[in-house]
């Protein structure tokens, strides 16, 4: 369970080997697989799901989840939507996508924190109430072949690099620092350990999980701009299975669905993994009703082996080990 | 905020309707229409539609419904529209198994009572007024494709959910279609995106990276269109692969100037409205409807099925670049 | 004698209907290992969270320094130099040694307001910590997950020393230990005595009791009803005194 290695451990590893293997078999199975616009492709499709997975791995780590965040997102994605339709400067509305989420963000968190509701009873609350904040503010109707102006902001970005590439970096390494180096890390682990144990040594809980939630909002709102910046568009279903997904891409790369243990390496493995079995499934022939449940069942496999290595390795805990052991941060 | 002002002047514009009916009760036949929710592009189309046809045929038109798509809404403002006296209340239905009573309430008030753009078959509804068969839909998108990439060509299907009946119908119609007409077409299976564009995109995209000698992709859900024709632009394909689907003018303007779709299929909400008031007229004036006819005012026949009870409007209509703009919905 | 650490005065507490402790007088010194010894609702654990800021008594009053001190949380009782280290250890298994020791006080140095952790001094000062305790563990990064409930309960008393506690209170410390395990936090309940801090030890053995402490008192139905030095009694009285067997006790009830 623990890691042999700082950043990248076992599962970290696990999911490279699982996604080179992918790599592999696609390429037999599929001519049309391993290519630089195919793998581009799929890389261009992880945006979203790389940086709000990212803010789900904060939450997660700290005991709580966010189910609410696809249509969360969905809101944020209006406000810049309508911004470009207005003819703001596409910089503007592109920076109001996460500054709106960091809003909603705060919005959920506070349910959460303040209302002293459970983060998956809150947020499923909240899905049906975002759900109707995008139904209220689109009519019935959706926005459609929006301005290009953000879509080519973000595609020519920066020296020629998508912007996204940078985007997912920075996130990554502020992520990896706030958790590596500032007590936010730490807060955050002992609060997703035992939330009561956490507020006895002091760790003030309140504002370290508005802190996760508020950063998760952000992030989410900076994968609301993506949305808009790819699509031109906001559908009224957007953003439906966005927080399943997540999750799921967060799990799979060693996050603890309870807490206590986080892994960001992990995560951007997890939904490079989920996004590649998703293209080469297709390319390979397997009709797309088939997917789910292939990521399914993945997702599955990966939980039973890591409950039954936790019922193995529960003997080796206790006993005490001398050496250099890792802490359970894995980046 | 918007909102609860939206609702108020709602309620107003209601309250007029209403009172300006009882002090009018003498002139004029009233037909009134209630759409699935108000203030979306495609019934605002229809409520057009239906003033046009007011207008030119001497009737009053009332346009209400719900705010939010809410089933039990609707089933209280059809009442209330039976019990102010209304000659003639056509519903576009939200929920077919609860406006049964509602239509044996009508009749114990001589109200005519009937069903445009979504209907409830077994209410006892006195006639549907429909937009499009599923049949004409499949056809159509199929025949406008190959007017493009030809007969001999590999085409991919992006759809919806893989439960959406309608949806299902029309994709079972467009495979019929090939069958029967152009065997050397090569229709793909269906992928199913679910709702978001995002997923609509990365199918599509999947799609044509697989198949590099694809001709063109049709988006079948209105939902899935975006992503398509998103998928075709980043793609670099535009011209190349022929992206279409059944969505609205609105909805698929920009890609249809962009180039990446080159037509859309759909119906014209505008002339369903008026459709459904003139049928409103007809009923009311208790003359029947004939197998084919020309509605005044209208420009093509429609036709009537006296077993189904179901007046069609037609063809559905083809939306390209040139024709885009005369609508808005 | 010198002059106690803390003075409680009188201390009552009522929960309710229920009388959890009366009139209770007891003075604790630094470099003395108090334990304080009852059945199940004698009153100590009542008496520890009055100390510990947990709970806020009914009537009487703590004195520090001459001076009466309330404890409005647990954060106040802290800040006066009183570290409790409850029996559940309130330690999170999945940080290390460090993180543990210095967890919600953290040293850091800020840049551009980021408070950044100051890894280096934090291991250097646990390092330290864990020498002097003589625990026997080489690293600070150890997540405390792998260690043994001694090594733990090493961990949690680092904690309490690193905020340079004058009192320590520990609450069954031993219940869960192997023998060797109890020797080990026996000596460092020991070590922290003799290093001129006041220990409070709350326990139910009895063997415990009387290799560890210095002075005894035996709480019994809310009232501490004996105050003994360790070497003026024996197990055997105790027992009695705890039991309610031992004569003066009796007397005792007969009066209230």
């Amino acid at each position: 369970m623990r890691n042999p290695l700082d950043w990248f451990g076992r599962r970290e590893a696990l999911l490279a080997v699982a996604c080179m293997a992918a790599v592999l078999l696609f390429s037999i199975l599929s001519p049309y697989f391993f290519n630089a616009d195919n793998l581009s492709a799929v890389l261009n499709n992880s945006v979203e799901l790389l940086l709000v997975g990212l803010g789900m791995t904060l939450l997660l780590g700290v005991g709580g989840i966010d189910v609410s965040v696809g249509v969360a997102m969905g809101l944020a994605a209006i406000a810049v939507g309508r911004l470009l339709q207005a003819g703001v400067n596409p910089v503007v509305a592109g920076l109001a996508g996460p500054a709106a989420g960091l809003v909603i963000g705060a919005a959920t968190g506070s349910v959460v924190v303040f209302g002293r509701i459970p983060a998956i009873v809150a947020t499923l609350g909240l899905y049906g109430v975002y759900r109707a904040g995008i139904y209220l503010c689109l009519g019935g109707d959706w926005l459609s072949g929006l301005p290009v102006g953000l879509t080519d902001l973000v595609g020519t970005g920066i020296a020629g690099v998508p912007l996204a590439f940078p985007c997912v970096a920075i996130t990554y390494l502020a992520l990896y620092v706030a958790l590596r180096r500032t007590p936010f890390g730490p807060h955050l682990l002992a609060i997703g350990h035992s939330e009561a144990k956490a507020r006895l040594s002091g760790v003030s809980v309140n504002r370290t999980q508005m802190l996760a939630f508020i950063v998760s909002g952000a992030l989410m709102g900076l994968a609301a701009s993506f949305y808009v910046a790819t699509y031109r568009n906001v559908e009224m279903t957007i953003g439906g299975t966005l927080a399943l997904e997540a999750i799921a891409a967060v799990v799979l790369g060693g996050t603890s669905v309870t807490g206590g243990r986080v892994s960001l390496v992990g995560t951007i493995l997890g939904v490079l993994l989920l996004r590649l079995l998703q293209n080469g499934l297709l390319l390979s022939g397997v009709p797309s009703l088939w997917q789910p449940v292939v990521t399914g069942l993945l997702l599955l496999t990966v939980l039973g082996i890591e409950a039954a290595q936790g019922r193995l390795s529960l003997a080796t805990l206790l006993r005490p080990k001398g050496g250099r052991l890792a802490s359970r941060v894995a980046q | 905020m918007l909102k609860t002002s939206k609702l108020l002047l709602l309620s107003v514009a209601l309250l007029a309707a209403t009172s300006g009916l009882a002090t009018a009760a003498d002139a004029k036949k009233k037909v009134a229409f209630v759409p699935q929710l108000i203030g979306i592009p495609y019934f605002d189309a229809m409520k057009a539609g239906g003033t046009a046809a007011a207008n030119k045929l001497g009737v009053d038109f009332i346009y209400t419904g719900p705010v939010d798509a809410n089933p039990v809404d609707q089933l209280q403002i059809v009442q209330n529209l039976v019990n102010q006296g209304v000659d003639a209340v056509s519903v576009s239905v939200l929920d077919a198994s609860s406006i049964a009573p509602v239509v044996e309430a009508a009749k114990a008030k001589h109200v005519i009572l009937f069903t445009s753009d979504s209907d409830a078959p077994n209410s006892g509804r006195a006639v549907y007024v429909a937009q499009a068969t599923d049949e004409g839909l499949g056809d159509m998108i199929i025949d406008e494709m190959v007017k493009r990439v030809g007969p001999d060509a590999k085409i991919g299907i992006v759809s919806g959910e893989a439960t959406a009946s309608n949806l299902n119908a029309w994709i079972g119609y467009m495979q019929a279609r090939v069958k029967d007409k152009y065997p050397k077409l090569k229709l793909l299976a269906p992928q199913f995106a679910g709702g978001t564009a995002q997923r609509a995109a990365q199918l599509a995209t999947d799609i044509m990276a697989a198949n590099p000698d694809l001709k063109g992709i049709i988006g079948v859900a209105s939902s899935t269109c975006p992503g398509v024709a998103q998928a075709i632009e980043t793609a670099g394909k535009v011209g190349k692969v022929i992206g279409t689907g059944y969505c609205s003018p609105n909805t698929a303007r920009a890609y249809l100037k962009s180039g990446a779709f080159a037509y859309t299929v759909l119906w014209d909400p505008a002339e369903l409205g008026y459709l459904t008031v003139w049928a409103g007229k007809q009923l009311i004036d208790g003359k029947p409807f004939e197998a084919t006819m020309t509605p005044e005012g209208m420009s093509h026949p429609v036709t009537y099925d006296a077993k189904t009870g179901i007046l069609l409007l037609g063809e559905p209509a083809v939306f390209t670049a040139q024709n885009v703009d005369n609508y808005h919905f | 004698m010198t002059r106690p650490f803390i003075e409680a005065r009188d201390i009552s507490k009522r929960f309710g209907a229920l009388q959890a402790l009366s009139g209770v007088d007891l003075d604790i010194f630094e470099g003395e290992v108090l334990a304080l010894l009852g059945d199940n609702g004698a009153g100590k654990s009542t008496f520890v969270k009055i100390l510990s800021g947990a709970h806020a008594p009914t009537g009487g009053d703590l004195v520090m320094d001459g001076r009466p001190v309330e404890f409005a949380s647990p954060q106040d009782s802290a800040a006066a130099g009183i570290a409790t280290i409850f029996q559940e250890l309130a330690l999170s298994e999945n940080l290390s040694i460090a993180e543990n020791v210095f967890l919600g006080r953290e040293l850091t140095h800020r840049v551009l307001g980021v408070p950044f952790l100051r890894h280096t001094a934090m291991k250097r000062r646990v390092g330290e910590l864990l020498r002097e305790l003589d625990a026997h563990i080489s690293d600070p990064e150890v997540p405390v997950g792998s260690l043994s409930g001694g090594q733990r309960q090493a961990v949690a008393i680092s904690r309490a020393l690193n905020l340079n506690a004058r009192l320590v209170i520990m609450d069954e410390p031993t219940a869960a230990l192997a023998v060797a395990e109890t020797r080990k936090v026996l000596q460092l309940i020991r070590k922290l005595a003799d290093s001129g801090r006041a220990v409070i030890l709350v326990s139910h053995n009895m063997h415990d009791v009387f290799e560890v402490a210095d002075r005894i008192a035996v709480f019994r139905r809310g009232r501490k009803i004996a105050e003994k030095m360790r070497a003026e009694t024996n197990p055997e009285e105790v027992v009695s005194f705890i039991t309610g067997a031992h004569p003066d006790v009796r007397a005792l009830e007969m009066q209230s």
